[in-house]
C-alpha cells in the first residue's frame, strides 16, 4: 500500500545515524562536501553559532554568516534527511557581488579560501575574531639563510597548504619538497645587507606554527601549456592515516641540522618548544573529487570527532549531498589514493585471457583534513579541568614555555611538577629563545618573528581550541544555538514528526480499521432485487404446479447469464464513457485525472418517505396476488428468504442501536470522525491526487453507509468536500 | 480430596511471567520470550488477568523512550507487553473498560504514536515511543481491539483522535514539486 503513495515523509527522516545531508542545488557539491567537513569540526561550529550576528537591521537573506549560522543548526537540531541550501547559497557572493551561480561547478580548495576571507570579515570585532585562527590559522616561515649566517625570516600566515601531487608518490615527499628549498647562486646570489655583499643563500619555507586542524589542499589541476587548460592529475598519491610533522617544521628542521653536526646523539638533548604530541597528526576527514576538470562531483569522508548514541568508537561516514552512509576507513586507498586500476580482459566466453587493461581511479583526494591527536583524557571532565589550568604549577623562568606547551596536556603538567630543571642536564642545549636572539634584534627582519610572544599567542590559541573542544562535550555534543533559529527549526520539527506520523499507510489502515468497526457489513445491509431474483419469484409464484423445479431453475440460469452479459456491456459502456470524460477533464483539470471519486448525493427525508410508501402499495398490490394462488413450499422457501433477510438487517439496525446511548451515537460519530479526518487534513493536501487510494475508500465507505448517512442528515456539502 | 494439578501452560506462563521484571536487561533477544508468553496467554487459566493487565499497562506508561528514529532497532519490550495486552483483551473482552480506566488509551495513542517534542531536546531519544514499523503496529492493533464492540472505547479513540487532528493545523503544505518527488 505505501507504494500507491507518492507523499512519504517517513523518507525524508534524518539519517539513524544522527547527520543530515546538504541538498545540492545543482552543482553545489563542492560547497556541501566542504561545509560538512566544516560543521563536523566542533570548535569551529560552536564558533560559529554563538556569533552574534551584529547586522540585524540588514537582510538576513544576503547575510553569509547568519545562513551559515542558520544552516549549522539544522545540520544539528533538523529532523530531516537533508537541508534545502538554496538560502545559503544565495547568501554566497561572487567576485561581482551577485549570488554564486548554482549550476556551475567551483572549485572547493578555491570556495574554502574565499568563505574564510567572508567570514573573516564578518567575525571582525566579535569575541569569535579569533576562531578561524585558532582553529585553522598556522604560519609558514620563509627563511633566507645565507652562509655568512645572517638569516632574514618572514612569517606568512595559513590556512590552507597546496602540496604538490605531480611525479610525487606520498605526502611525505611532497612535504619533503615543500621544506626542500632552493639555493641561491652565481648571478642569483642573495646580498646581505649586514655584510654588505651577494653571498650563497639557501632560500626555504618551513612550517612555523601548526595548527590544530591541518588542511592539505591537493594540487590535482595543473595548467598545461601545450593544451592551455586546466588537467586533472588522477595520479596515485598516498597520504598516512597518522603523520608527525616534526621534520617539516622550523625547529624539526634546525634539530636535523643540529644533529647532522653533532657528533654523538648521546650527548645532545633538544629543548624544543612543543612537546612531540604537538606534530602529531590524524586524518579525519577527505574531500574526494570525482571526474574530470569539467566534470565532476565532490563528496566527504569525515571522521566524527566524538562517538554519538552511546557508543564506544569514532565512525566514519560518507557525506554525499543528501546522502549520509558510514564508510568503512579501510577503503581510504581505493577511494582516495587515485592511480590506476588493472582489469582483466576476458575472451569470448567470459573467461580471463591473462592480459590486462589499465584504468585511470577518477576518484581521488583533493583536499585532506589533518588534527592534531586529541589526548585521550581529553572528554575526561577532571582530567581537562586540570590540563586547562596552570594555577598549582610553581612558575619559574625556566619552565615557562613548558607551562604554555602543556596547556593542552594534562598529563604534561603534572609530570612538570615533578621534573627537575633541564639545563644542568644538557651538554647541547637548543633554545629557541636564544637561538632566535640575533634575528630579533636584526631591524629590518619581521618584528613578529617567531619568540616568546608569538609562541605565547600559539599556545593560548591552543588552550581556546580544546576549551571549545570540552565545552562542546560537555553540552552533550550540541552548539548553542540561538533561540530564534532553535525555535524555528523546532517548529518544522514538530510539524514534520506529526506529518511523518499521519501520512502513514499504517495510520491510513488502522482509521481505515477503525471507522469500519461500527457499520454494517455488506452481506447485512438492504440491497436491491435483481431481475433474475424477481423472476425467480414470479416463476415460482405461476408455473409452481406446472413446471418441474429443474426447468424453473433453467430458466433462472439463462436469465443470470443474460444479466451478467448486459453488466458487462454496460461496464465497458461505463468504462468508455469514463475514458472520455477523462480525457476531457484531463485538459481542464489534473487532479480529476487520479480519479477524484463520484459524489454519492444522500437522498432526502422526503424522497425516503415517498419510496417507503411505493413500497407499501407495491406489498399491498402483491398481497392479494399471493392470496389467489396456492401457497406451496417454494413459495414459502422464497418468502422465509426475504424474512430472513429482513431479519438480518433489522438484527444489524438492533445492533448499531445497542451501541447507541442517549448521549452518544457511534454510527453518527463514525461518519463525523471521517469526514473530519478527510476534510481537515487531507483535503488541505495541495495535491489532493496524493492519496487516490483513500479518497476512494472513503467513497466506497460513504455508498456503504448510505443509508446510514442519509439517517444522520449527511449534507451534500460534507460529501462535495471528498471530490 | 486431592488438589487439581495446574495446567502445563499456565504453570510455563506463571515461570516465565516471573523473569519479566528483569526483561530490560535482554531487551536485544526478547522477541521470542515475548512470543511464547503471548501464546500461552490464551491458553492461561489464572484468575489474575485483571492484575496482570494493570501490571502491563502500568509497564507501558513507565517505559521509557528507546527508539531513536524509524530505521532504528524496535523497541522489543514495549511491543512485547503491547502484544501481551492485546493477548488478554482478545481473549475477555470484558478488559477492555478496564484498559480505559487505566489510561491506556492515552498513553498508546499521545504517548507511543503521536508524542512531539514541545521544546528542544538536548539529548538522548524523544517523541513517540513507538517509531519503527513493528511498534507502531502493535499499538495500532491494540487500538483497533480495544474499540471493537466497546462503545465507549471507540468515543475515546476517536475524541483523541479528533484532537491529535486539531493539533495538525500547522502542518506545512506547501513542499516544492522537487522535494516530494526527489527520494
Amino acid at each position: 500500500m505505501g507504494n500507491e503513495f507518492g507523499f512519504a515523509p517517513a523518507r525524508k527522516e534524518k539519517s539513524k545515524h544522527g547527520y543530515v545531508g546538504l541538498q545540492n542545488q545543482g552543482a553545489t557539491c563542492y560547497m556541501n562536501s566542504l561545509i560538512q567537513q566544516l560543521y563536523l569540526i566542533p570548535p569551529f561550529r560552536q564558533a560559529i553559532l554563538s556569533a552574534e550576528d551584529k547586522s540585524k537591521e540588514l537582510d538576513k537573506n544576503d547575510n553569509l554568516l547568519y545562513q551559515m549560522q542558520r544552516m549549522f543548526a539544522y545540520l544539528q537540531e533538523s529532523e530531516k534527511r537533508f537541508f534545502d541550501t538554496i538560502d545559503f547559497c544565495h547568501s554566497y557572493k561572487d567576485m561581482n557581488g551577485k549570488p554564486v551561480n548554482t549550476s556551475q561547478q567551483m572549485d572547493a580548495n578555491e570556495f574554502f579560501n574565499m568563505l574564510f576571507d567572508k567570514l573573516e570579515n564578518q567575525l571582525k570585532g566579535l569575541p569569535q575574531e579569533k576562531t578561524l585562527k585558532d582553529v585553522f590559522g598556522g604560519a609558514l616561515c620563509n627563511q633566507l639563510i645565507p652562509e655568512c649566517g645572517h638569516r632574514r625570516e618572514t612569517d606568512e600566515p595559513f590556512y590552507t597548504i597546496g602540496v604538490e601531487v605531480k611525479d610525487k608518490k606520498n605526502l611525505q615527499e611532497s612535504f619533503e619538497l615543500f621544506v626542500e628549498g632552493e639555493m641561491l647562486t652565481g648571478d642569483n646570489k642573495y646580498f646581505c645587507e649586514t655584510c654588505q655583499k651577494p653571498v650563497d643563500t639557501l632560500k626555504r619555507c618551513v612550517v612555523k606554527n601548526l595548527p590544530p586542524i591541518l588542511t592539505l589542499h591537493l594540487k590535482r589541476f595543473e595548467f598545461d601549456y601545450e593544451k592551455m587548460r586546466y588537467e586533472k592529475l588522477n595520479t596515485g598519491f598516498v597520504f598516512p592515516m597518522t603523520i608527525n610533522l616534526e621534520s617539516y617544521t622550523k625547529e624539526g628542521l634546525e634539530k636535523k641540522e643540529l644533529l647532522k653536526g653533532a657528533a654523538s646523539q648521546d650527548t645532545l638533548e633538544l629543548n624544543l618548544l612543543h612537546p612531540p604530541e604537538y606534530y602529531e597528526y590524524e586524518l579525519s576527514g577527505v574531500v574526494v573529487h570525482t571526474g574530470s576538470t569539467d566534470f565532476g562531483h565532490y563528496y566527504s569522508f569525515i571522521k566524527e570527532r566524538m562517538p554519538i548514541q552511546g557508543r564506544q568508537e569514532v565512525r566514519w561516514f560518507e557525506f554525499n549531498d543528501t546522502s549520509v552512509l558510514p564508510f568503512d576507513v579501510n577503503q581510504i586507498p581505493e577511494e582516495c589514493f587515485g592511480g590506476e586500476d588493472q582489469i582483466p580482459i576476458l575472451g569470448p566466453e567470459g573467461r580471463p585471457t591473462g592480459e590486462k587493461r589499465i584504468r585511470t581511479r577518477s576518484n581521488n583526494a583533493y583536499i585532506l583534513i589533518y588534527e592534531r591527536k586529541q589526548p585521550k583524557e581529553l572528554l575526561g571532565e577532571g582530567t581537562m579541568k586540570r590540563s586547562l589550568s596552570v594555577e598549582n604549577v610553581p612558575v619559574t623562568k625556566t619552565n615557562k614555555a613548558k607551562l604554555r606547551r602543556s596547556s593542552s596536556h594534562g598529563t604534561l603538567v603534572e609530570a612538570m611538577k615533578n621534573e627537575a630543571p633541564a639545563e644542568n642536564n644538557t651538554n647541547v642545549t637548543l633554545k629557541n629563545e636564544e637561538h632566535l636572539a640575533p634575528i630579533n634584534e636584526d631591524k629590518e627582519g619581521d618584528k613578529e618573528l617567531a619568540g616568546n610572544n608569538n609562541n605565547t599567542a600559539v599556545d593560548e590559541s591552543r588552550s581556546r581550541f580544546y576549551e571549545m573542544l570540552l565545552q562542546f562535550a560537555k553540552n552533550g555534543q550540541k552548539a548553542e544555538v540561538s533561540e530564534p533559529i532553535l525555535n524555528d527549526i523546532w517548529k518544522e520539527n514538530r510539524a514534520f514528526i506529526m506529518e511523518k506520523h499521519v501520512f502513514n499507510a499504517d495510520y491510513f489502515n488502522f482509521i481505515w480499521n477503525l471507522v469500519n468497526l461500527y457499520s454494517p457489513k455488506p452481506h447485512e445491509l438492504p440491497r436491491e432485487i435483481t431481475k433474475a431474483e424477481q423472476l425467480l419469484e414470479t416463476e415460482r409464484a405461476r408455473n409452481s404446479h406446472n413446471k418441474s423445479k429443474a426447468k424453473i431453475e433453467d430458466k433462472v440460469k439463462v436469465i443470470k447469464k443474460e444479466e451478467k452479459d448486459d453488466k458487462k456491456k454496460d461496464d465497458k459502456n461505463k468504462k468508455k464513457d469514463d475514458k472520455k470524460d477523462d480525457k476531457k477533464d484531463d485538459k481542464k483539470d489534473e487532479s480529476v485525472k487520479f480519479g477524484a471519486p463520484e459524489v454519492v448525493v444522500p437522498k432526502k427525508d422526503d424522497d425516503k418517505k415517498d419510496e417507503k410508501k411505493d413500497e407499501k402499495k407495491d406489498e399491498a398490490k402483491k398481497e392479494p396476488e399471493n392470496n389467489n394462488t396456492n401457497a406451496s413450499n417454494e413459495k414459502d422457501k422464497s418468502s422465509n428468504s426475504e424474512k430472513s433477510r429482513e431479519e438480518s438487517i433489522q438484527k444489524s439496525k438492533r445492533k448499531i442501536k445497542a451501541f447507541t446511548k442517549s448521549e452518544y451515537d457511534p454510527e453518527f460519530a463514525m461518519i463525523q470522525f471521517a469526514t473530519k479526518f478527510v476534510t481537515d487534513v487531507y483535503a488541505r493536501a495541495r495535491e489532493k491526487t496524493m492519496f487516490p487510494l483513500w479518497i476512494n475508500r472513503l467513497k466506497k465507505f460513504y455508498q456503504l453507509n448510505h443509508d446510514v448517512s442519509t439517517a444522520h442528515s449527511m449534507t451534500p456539502v460534507k460529501m462535495s468536500l471528498l471530490t | 480430596m486431592q488438589a487439581v494439578p495446574e495446567a502445563p501452560a499456565s504453570f510455563l506462563f506463571k515461570l516465565l511471567l516471573s523473569v519479566l521484571k528483569e526483561v530490560d536487561k535482554y531487551h536485544d533477544s526478547c522477541d521470542q520470550y515475548f512470543q511464547l508468553l503471548e501464546h500461552l496467554m490464551k491458553d492461561y487459566e489464572g484468575k489474575d488477568l485483571p492484575e496482570l493487565l494493570a501490571d502491563f499497562a502500568n509497564k507501558v506508561i513507565q517505559h521509557p523512550i528507546v527508539e531513536v528514529s524509524s530505521t532504528s532497532e524496535e523497541d522489543k519490550v514495549l511491543i512485547g507487553v503491547i502484544n501481551l495486552i492485546y493477548a488478554i483483551v482478545r481473549k475477555d473482552s470484558n478488559f477492555k473498560q478496564q484498559c480505559a480506566e487505566l489510561k491506556l488509551l492515552e498513553e498508546v495513542l499521545n504517548n507511543c504514536l503521536f508524542a512531539v517534542p514541545v521544546s528542544p531536546i538536548k539529548s538522548g531519544p524523544y517523541g513517540a515511543k513507538c517509531k519503527t514499523k513493528n511498534s507502531r503496529q502493535a499499538c495500532f492493533r491494540l487500538l483497533t481491539e480495544l474499540a471493537r464492540d466497546c462503545p465507549n472505547n471507540f468515543k475515546d479513540i476517536v475524541d483523541l483522535l479528533n484532537y491529535q487532528l486539531k493539533s495538525c493545523k500547522c502542518f506545512f503544505w506547501h513542499y516544492p514539486r522537487h522535494c516530494i518527488n526527489s527520494s
